[in-house]
């Protein structure tokens, strides 16, 4: 017999207005104990408002929110000593080094003596501090901004963490280290709910991903199970000599073929088939059409494409009118 | 929170520049004081305007910046977090400050006592000046402070939240002249009127807690309660001072006091922002004896009004009895100017409801409907009093209660004071009436919630894991 895991974070629910902006909108999800899990929305769909409820700092107009399993309406002071959060913009302090913010916070967290030096040691060492203890935050880089901002997140060992847009605005070298360092968080069995507009690195990151839009849960599986393409279509990079317009039209004007996205080069296209046989016919036809390829491949399907299909279809349901009603016995007699 | 304010407050240029040009103003103090006699006075004025400046101005004008860095450093979520309560974190602020402030009165004691050597000077008399300065600039330093999580705007409202604390002043003056006499002010310390000295010193504590925890509860999340203390310290610090009346203090002082003190209560409660959550309602469903006094003393101004009018019942009530005990009549006069102050304080309730009953600026437009109506009621009371011929314009404007004050110190006017009682006995009822009507719906909200709680706390299964009470979707957040 297996006990039922109790989730870590567990949303049903979830409605915020603000005056009659919608802001989430019955949102609802679990994540379970050691999971990293992404956030994807576009701005303003929500996201930030699920994390900001979350984490003890806005309430939801309707619903039950619970971390670790205690409910953060009722008991928010219990909820904010297993969380950890990290703002998508990381105030500053003015005239106040590495080693003094982190003391601040330790000492805010109630941590004395030896315990407050042993806690800002650890997260010292964790998030690559040390080199960096007398530098005033002013003077920090982006990068450095965010590991120190990791490592206050850090400071009471919580369980879960939720971490907001935290690779926004980070060079290249800063997002690599940021990425491993959650990783080693993941591996420490920490939850992490993580937001991000950059959807191949939270592909990387995450065991599974959250898509919300317009204040609705859209999607939730995988990176892997939304590669995987379940539209029949295949994807195909094609790379021309000289102008790409004339591929563009191209593909504008063939059957079985629709434009994804223009590159400088060239374009993306979808062929609207996954037989191999109508592939190599469109490919062929490209050729003759007298189009200077210097080279194609086919493309594994990328999560913008997914996510952004994701919302056409909901466009699409949208838009499509209701089903006719079935005309009533009345109606047939007359 | 001291610890880091004072690591970054004794860092900044201002707190630098301050202490450096303070200790150059004070040795060319110095020097102009002992090049002659003569000029002993000139340089005590020029210690005083060097010291005050620094003291009531730069020192305090800092704390407009204290709670607001926070805000837009995004910082204040980051500090929520963690335990520290908003009233720590204002306290801190505040502390820090005068930390600073005190190091630098420190720093020019030695200069004091220079000038005491070369003569000239009764030290007492300076020292006594210096802990009044100080004290003020601690006053000061707390409505800045106070007044700094506003935006920049309503910061700079604070000019006229200073004339809303003046008006208050001013209504207590207005009350004590109906005594007839001197005012306070004119008899002083100079008389021995320790009483009242002692009486405005706890009156200026009073007022540095209020300012800090009307800031507190700017910042502070809807989790958190400060209504019921800033409301029962107030109520209890009002009463304890008409029961001063018993022990043969001055009934001018007295009232002074009590309306300085409850007026500014009955203003932060009455727009107050709403928060019906279960944490702040758990503590009255829980217990047992005074359930309902979360309809007096949860934050809000919903339980604003009904504090406004308790209290209000109370300190009436206290009056009569210290004014019974000492034998001396209540007039009619009194009362129409009660009733009045009382309406003064609630009238612009009837603007917010009606025209404004969404926003979430509630104190601003509360300050700014008291501004303009104190311009007004000065225009009409100087039309009224220079144009002898328009002196009815007073007894015309009636409905406006704060135009009573003037129209009843107006001998004149047409001053029956039952016309007085009347008019601003029906404005007031108007005046509360109608966000009392607004306020049902958050009553049964309150109720709806505080039953659940109990069910709650009644059955088998409580605890952390039960379901959520959802707090009321009409709440402005902060």
């Amino acid at each position: 017999m297996t006990v039922p895991v109790q989730p870590a974070i567990e949303v049903i629910d979830l409605h915020r207005n603000f005056g009659n902006l919608r802001a989430v909108d019955g949102v609802s999800f679990k994540i379970n104990p050691g999971t990293v899990v992404g956030f994807v929305g576009a701005n303003g769909a929500g996201k930030t408002t699920t994390m900001r409820i979350l984490a003890t700092l806005d309430y939801p107009t309707r619903g039950i929110i619970k971390v670790g399993g205690i409910d953060v309406v009722q008991y928010p002071a219990k909820v904010r000593s297993k969380i950890g959060w990290m703002p998508d913009s990381f105030g500053t302090y003015h005239h106040m080094t590495v080693i003094e913010y982190l003391d601040f916070f330790a000492r805010a967290l109630g941590f004395e003596g030896q315990e407050r030096a042993d806690r800002i040691a650890g997260v010292m060492d964790f998030a690559d501090l040390n080199p960096l203890s007398e530098r005033l935050i002013d003077n920090l880089s982006k990068g450095m901004g965010q590991r120190l901002c990791l490592g206050r997140a850090l400071l009471h060992d919580p369980e879960v963490l939720i971490l907001d847009e935290p690779a926004a605005g980070l060079d290249p070298k800063a997002r690599v280290e940021l990425k491993h360092l959650i990783r080693i968080l993941a591996e420490d069995g920490k939850t992490v709910l993580i937001s991000s507009h950059i959807l191949s690195e939270l592909a990387e990151m995450c065991d599974s991903l959250l898509f919300i839009n317009e204040g609705r849960i859209i999607h939730q599986g995988s990176a892997e199970s939304l590669k995987r393409d379940n539209s029949g279509t295949t994807l195909i990079q094609v790379e021309v000599h000289g102008d790409a317009g004339k591929l563009i039209e191209w593909a504008q004007m063939s059957p079985h073929v629709k434009l994804k996205e223009s590159l400088k080069k060239g374009a993306r296209i979808e062929v609207d088939s996954i037989d191999d046989r109508l592939v190599s016919e469109v490919l062929n036809r490209m050729i003759k059409d007298g189009l200077p390829v210097i080279e194609f491949h086919r493309e594994e399907r990328k999560l913008e494409d997914a996510f952004i299909d994701i919302l056409e279809e909901i466009e699409e349901k949208k838009l499509s009118p209701p089903p006719l009603a079935a005309p009533s016995s009345e109606q047939v007699e007359a | 929170m001291l610890v880091k304010e004072l690591r970054q407050g004794l860092r900044t240029n201002l707190f630098t520049t301050s202490f450096i040009l303070l200790q150059g103003f004070m040795v060319l103090t110095i020097f102009i004081g002992a090049a002659s006699e003569g000029a002993a006075s000139t340089a005590g004025g020029f210690f005083w305007t060097c010291l005050m400046v620094t003291l009531l101005i730069a020192m305090p004008i800092r704390g407009f910046n204290a709670l607001s860095s926070e805000i837009q450093n995004n910082t204040l979520d980051l500090i929520q977090l963690t335990r520290l309560s908003a009233w720590r974190i204002t306290f801190g602020k505040w502390a820090s400050l005068m930390s600073q402030t005190t190091l630098l009165v420190i720093s020019i004691l030695p200069y004091l006592a220079m000038r005491y050597f070369f003569g000239g000077i009764d030290l007492i008399q300076e020292f006594l000046i210096l802990f009044f300065t100080f004290f003020a600039s601690a006053l000061l330093t707390a409505l800045t402070v106070g007044f700094s999580p506003f935006p920049v705007l309503m910061r700079a409202f604070v000019v006229g939240a200073t004339g809303v604390l003046a008006f208050s002043w001013v209504v207590g003056l207005s009350f004590s002249r109906t005594y007839g006499g001197t005012s306070f002010f004119s008899s002083g310390i100079t008389s021995g009127n320790w009483w009242g000295v002692g009486g405005f010193v706890l009156a200026g504590l009073y007022l540095i807690y209020f300012l800090l925890d009307f800031g507190a509860s700017q910042i502070a999340s809807q989790a958190e309660n400060h209504a019921t203390r800033k409301r029962l310290i107030s109520l209890v610090f009002a009463l304890a001072v008409i029961l001063l009346l018993l022990v043969g203090v001055d009934g001018k002082i007295v009232i002074t006091l009590t309306t300085l003190v409850i007026n500014l209560a009955w203003i932060d409660a009455i727009t107050e922002r709403p928060s019906i959550v279960p944490s702040v309602i758990r503590p009255f469903a829980r217990s047992r004896i005074f359930p309902s006094l979360k309809y007096l003393l949860t934050p809000g101004w919903h339980t604003g009004i009904l504090f406004l009018a308790v209290s209000t019942c109370l300190l009436l009530v206290s009056f009569f009895l210290s004014r019974s005990f000492m034998l001396s009549p209540w007039t009619m006069k009194e009362s129409a100017m009660l009733v009045s102050m009382i309406g003064s304080i609630t009238y612009p309730l009837i603007f917010i409801h009606l025209f404004f009953p969404t926003s979430r600026q509630m104190f601003g437009l509360y300050v700014l409907i008291q501004c303009c109506t104190a311009v007004v009621t000065m225009i009409i009371a100087f039309v009224g009093d220079a144009v002898s011929s328009l002196g009815d314009i007073l007894f015309y404007c009636l409905p406006i209660p704060s135009i009573c004050f003037a129209a009843l110190t107006d001998s004149a006017g047409k001053s029956h004071p039952l016309y007085f009682l009347l008019a601003s006995s029906i404005f007031t009822l108007i005046s509360l009436a109608i966000p009392f009507w607004r306020a049902l719906p958050l009553y049964k909200e309150m109720r709806r919630n505080s039953k659940s709680l109990i069910e709650k706390n009644n059955s088998p299964s409580t605890g952390p894991d039960s379901s959520s009470i959802s707090p009321d979707p009409k709440i402005p957040n902060s």
